[in-house]
């Protein structure tokens, strides 16, 4: 019985010892496969407060730089630095004190403050009692993988980069994780970059009590293809704060793998209102006034299109009262803008180039009001249209006051470049704020040279002190009453020549201060001008002295009359006598004066200034005829029935030797020909008696003398000799001809009457002067 | 036998010429114009060219003025039944101008044209 009960002990202890060295051998296989691992492992304490580390393994201390007797015994707070998230500590810090497994990538840093991503996953040991005794913190190094993200992030079609200038958050999502979200989206998730989001699931950002009913809905409308219209949900941010949002989802393609868009607005800034069609829901959102949000969306995907109220109200309409629809925005154009809005609009689809442009609607009520329209696509990974939204904005108003404050400066710009002289601004402090192109010629400068510097610049050295003196006196008398100050000075130009002028100052205020506006006269130029004047008109007087130019006058409201003395002349009346329209045409031949009278009531009938000349004989009263040219131009005011001439100023030239010079040469023309033809009838003329006389001769010597043939051969001799000398009589007689004065050969005296009345009416064009 | 080439549009003159000359023992060649008088003269050179100055295509002043830049030698008597009058100036000045020594006004007597023929043969 002993020796049974010693042999049961025996194995007892045996199989004890076997267990304890099994134990112990899995324990260092344990160990050693931790030791080994490539992944950093932790341990801590879970039953004491702060969890501290009670193991490291090789892995964690290469990671993290530290030594094994620098982390036993400290908390993994350790590793936090500040670039650290919040989010994500108080993520593990939760799951700690619950007891459950977690992973989050946060930032840590190593001994030597270099910062890398670590995934951390915690795995919590309990005994068998449940309670949990320790805690294996796995961690991964992936700043590698955060790289490649962020590369690929980088290298993401414009159209995603884009979507971070837009306000509504975005993310594309698989049923497992997120991968990508834009930079609205981390925002309403309260994180602060998008890795903090891209690889977690979708679902637990949303509240756990609605994640139910948003991954059905998201399935239903995915699944459908359908537009489900808008979802409201809870969502809860990064620091576990909850934030009320309105989703829509559309289906897309993400790096090659089925994905859904998910849009997400946050509810505290928009309010959705549905609104029921017959046919199709719609819904919009009510947008609070800031300008920076989108005022319109478009989900290409299922077809949804949301405006805000705003929306509405630009394009005339009552909010909700018309579909959302492209095609009423299309409506809503102005006909001469339409094709270049909707051109512009579908490039973007082509380009990927938000548009951003101005053009004109008409309203309902007939108002046309100007509007700026952005907009701006969004394309998936597999580049197809996802989405659009943008923003309308009325800018009647500011293009209204843009166009009062251009044309005030184009008034102001034509008051400056109209006048002859310079004109400059000058501030309080001296300097010249504004000037005119009159200035640069004057002074030699271009505008940006003299802009900013002080108008001293522009006037000789011993001037400066009395201009300054001259401008404090201005400026202390504005609000005083109108002042101003003319005085002579010398200018001085950029090449440093210096020429006398006058300047003129005046005081004004504006909106943005005192000013001056300074007139600067170039004296030596007025001196040279009125020189030039003074040639100019010497000049003139010399010309009609010497071209014998009699010049009238007529005002006609007046019925005033002024000929000058060379007219008088022409006319042959005295310089006593009263000029007058009658007096003219007594003087006018008799057989042109109707005629002249038509013309002159033909220039009157005509809309524009028109340019009469005639010419016309004229019998002087000393009964002598004249042939004179008459050119007049009439200014007339009024239009229409209303028309009346005003003023007809005129010149009349004596053209009687012209007109007897061209009748000489005529009669000479006609002589001319006269002679050719006697010449070329004399010429075949002496051919025919060459042969009548030369054979006659011949035939002579063959006739036997004293026949009756001799004799009447030698009658036609005769004749033909005869014949001859009439031929050479006209011959000489043309030679002599040629000879002979033309003026006496056309028998023509000055005083004769033949008619050259002619008159003319065409455009008044060239100088009148 | 001396030669003579004559050059005139009208048939009767050339054909008087031609009947006067060749009774007086000259040989003589007929042209209707300048330019077949040319051709005929570069062909077989006449001892001289009794040239008629006014001619529908080319006249006898342009004639004889190619013929004297081409043949300077040659010998020429410009004859002509016009004045100056029709418009050319003095046309047998003219063609005195471009070499011509003697001339004829028609219409001439037969021993006025022999005596002329005789005179240029012999210079």
């Amino acid at each position: 019985m002993t020796a049974v009960i010693f042999l049961v002990l025996l194995l007892l202890v045996g199989l004890s010892l076997w267990i304890a060295i099994r134990q112990h051998q899995e324990n260092v296989l344990q160990a050693r496969v931790i030791a080994a691992a490539n992944c950093g492992i932790l341990v801590t304490d879970a039953t004491l407060p702060h969890h501290p580390i009670i193991y490291a393994n090789p892995a964690v201390l290469s990671l993290t730089g530290y030594a094994e007797y620098d982390v036993v015994g400290q908390t993994t707070a350790m590793l936090n630095g500040p670039g650290t998230d919040r989010g994500a500590i108080e993520k593990l810090a939760l799951a700690l004190q619950d007891g459950r497994a977690c992973r989050v990538s946060l930032r840590h840093y190593r001994k030597n403050g270099t910062s890398f991503w670590n995934e951390v996953t915690l795995s919590p040991i309990e005994d068998q009692t449940g309670r949990v005794r320790s805690v294996i913190w796995i961690m991964s190094d992936v700043s590698h993988l955060r790289q490649v993200e962020a590369e690929r992030h980088r290298k993401m079609p414009s159209s995603t980069i884009l979507c971070d200038f837009v306000r509504e958050g975005m993310l594309v999502t698989t049923a497992s994780e997120i991968m990508y979200v834009n930079q609205a989206g981390f925002t309403i998730l309260g994180a602060t970059s998008a890795e903090e989001i891209i690889g977690s699931q979708y679902l637990d950002f949303v509240h756990y009590e609605q994640q139910e009913a948003v991954r059905l809905w998201i399935a239903q409308t995915v699944g459908s293809r359908q537009s489900n219209g808008w979802l409201e949900t809870k969502l809860v941010r990064c620091d576990g704060q909850e934030v009320v949002v309105v989703l829509s989802v559309a289906p897309t393609m993400w790096d090659g793998k089925g994905s859904v868009l998910v849009c997400f607005s946050d509810r505290s800034v928009q309010q959705p209102i549905e609104i029921e069609f017959p046919n199709r829901r719609h819904q919009f959102v009510q947008t609070h006034s800031s300008a920076d949000h989108d005022s319109w969306g478009w989900a290409i995907g299922n077809g949804a299109e949301i405006w805000s109220e705003e929306h509405y109200r630009v394009l005339g309409y009552e909010p909700g009262s018309v579909p959302p629809t492209y095609e009423t925005f299309k409506k809503a154009l102005h006909p001469e803008d339409r094709e270049r809005v909707l051109t512009l609009v579908e490039e973007t689809f082509t380009s990927d180039r938000p548009y951003d442009l101005e053009c004109r609607i008409i309203q309902p009520g007939g108002d046309i009001r100007f509007v700026r329209c952005r907009g701006v696509l969004i394309r998936g990974s597999s580049d197809q249209p996802i989405r659009m939204s943008g923003k309308i904005e009325d800018i009647t108003d500011y293009k209204l006051l843009a166009a009062m404050a251009e044309e005030r400066d184009l008034q102001l710009k034509t008051v400056l470049e109209s006048t002859s002289d310079g004109m400059l601004m000058v501030r309080q402090d001296g300097t010249i704020s504004l000037i005119n192109s009159r200035i640069e010629r004057m002074f030699g400068y271009v505008r940006e040279e003299l802009l900013g510097r002080p108008v001293e610049c522009l006037l000789s050295a011993r001037d400066h002190e009395e201009q300054r003196e001259g401008r404090d006196a201005c400026f202390s008398s504005v609000g005083s009453g109108p002042l101003e100050i003319t005085r002579e000075v010398h200018g001085r130009r950029k090449d440093g020549v210096e020429f006398p002028v006058g300047v003129r100052l005046s005081p004004v205020y504006q909106s943005k201060g005192r000013t001056i506006i300074m007139t600067i006269s170039d004296l030596a130029a007025g001196q040279q001008t009125t020189q030039a004047s003074e040639e100019i008109r010497t000049r003139c007087d010399l010309a009609i002295l010497a071209g014998q130019v009699g010049i009238f006058e007529y005002d006609h409201r007046t019925n005033t009359h002024i000929w000058s003395p060379i007219l008088r002349e022409i006319y042959g009346v005295r310089e006593d006598e009263s000029p007058s329209l009658d007096r003219y045409l007594e003087l006018v031949h008799p057989g042109d004066r109707e005629r002249l009278r038509a013309g002159m009531v033909q220039v009157l009938d005509h809309e524009k200034e028109k340019l009469y000349t005639a010419e016309h004989r004229l019998i002087r009263p000393n009964g002598s005829v004249r042939h004179i040219r008459l050119r007049a131009l009439t200014q007339c005011e009024g239009a229409g029935t209303k028309r009346r001439p005003m003023h007809t100023i005129g010149m009349v030239v004596d053209i009687t030797d012209q007109v007897n010079a061209s009748m000489v040469v005529q009669v000479v023309e006609e002589m001319e020909t006269m002679r050719s033809l006697i010449g070329g009838i004399a010429h075949e003329l002496n051919n025919s008696l060459t042969a009548v006389l030369g054979f006659s001769e011949l035939a002579l010597d063959l006739i036997p003398a004293e026949t009756k043939a001799h004799r009447h051969i030698n009658q036609v001799i005769a004749a033909g000799r005869k014949a001859r000398e009439v031929a050479q009589k006209i011959r000489r007689g043309l030679d002599h001809a040629s000879s002979y004065p033309v003026t006496r050969a056309a028998g023509i005296n000055s005083d004769q009457e033949r008619s050259t009345v002619s008159i003319e009416v065409s455009d008044a064009v060239g100088p009148r002067s | 036998m001396p030669s003579v080439l004559v050059v005139d549009d009208q048939d009767q003159v050339r054909q008087l010429i031609r009947e006067t000359l060749e009774q007086a023992g000259y040989e003589v060649e007929e042209a209707r114009d300048g330019k077949e008088g040319l051709e005929r003269y570069r062909t077989k050179a006449a001892d001289l060219v009794i040239m008629d100055i006014l001619m529908p295509d080319q006249d006898g002043l342009e004639g004889i003025l190619v013929l004297r830049r081409e043949f300077p030698d040659s010998r020429v008597i410009a004859m002509t039944g016009g004045s100056e009058a029709i418009g050319f100036g003095n046309v047998l000045d003219i063609a005195k101008m471009l070499g011509v020594r003697r001339t004829l006004q028609k219409p001439f007597d037969l021993k006025v044209l022999l005596d002329t023929v005789a005179s240029e043969m012999i210079d």
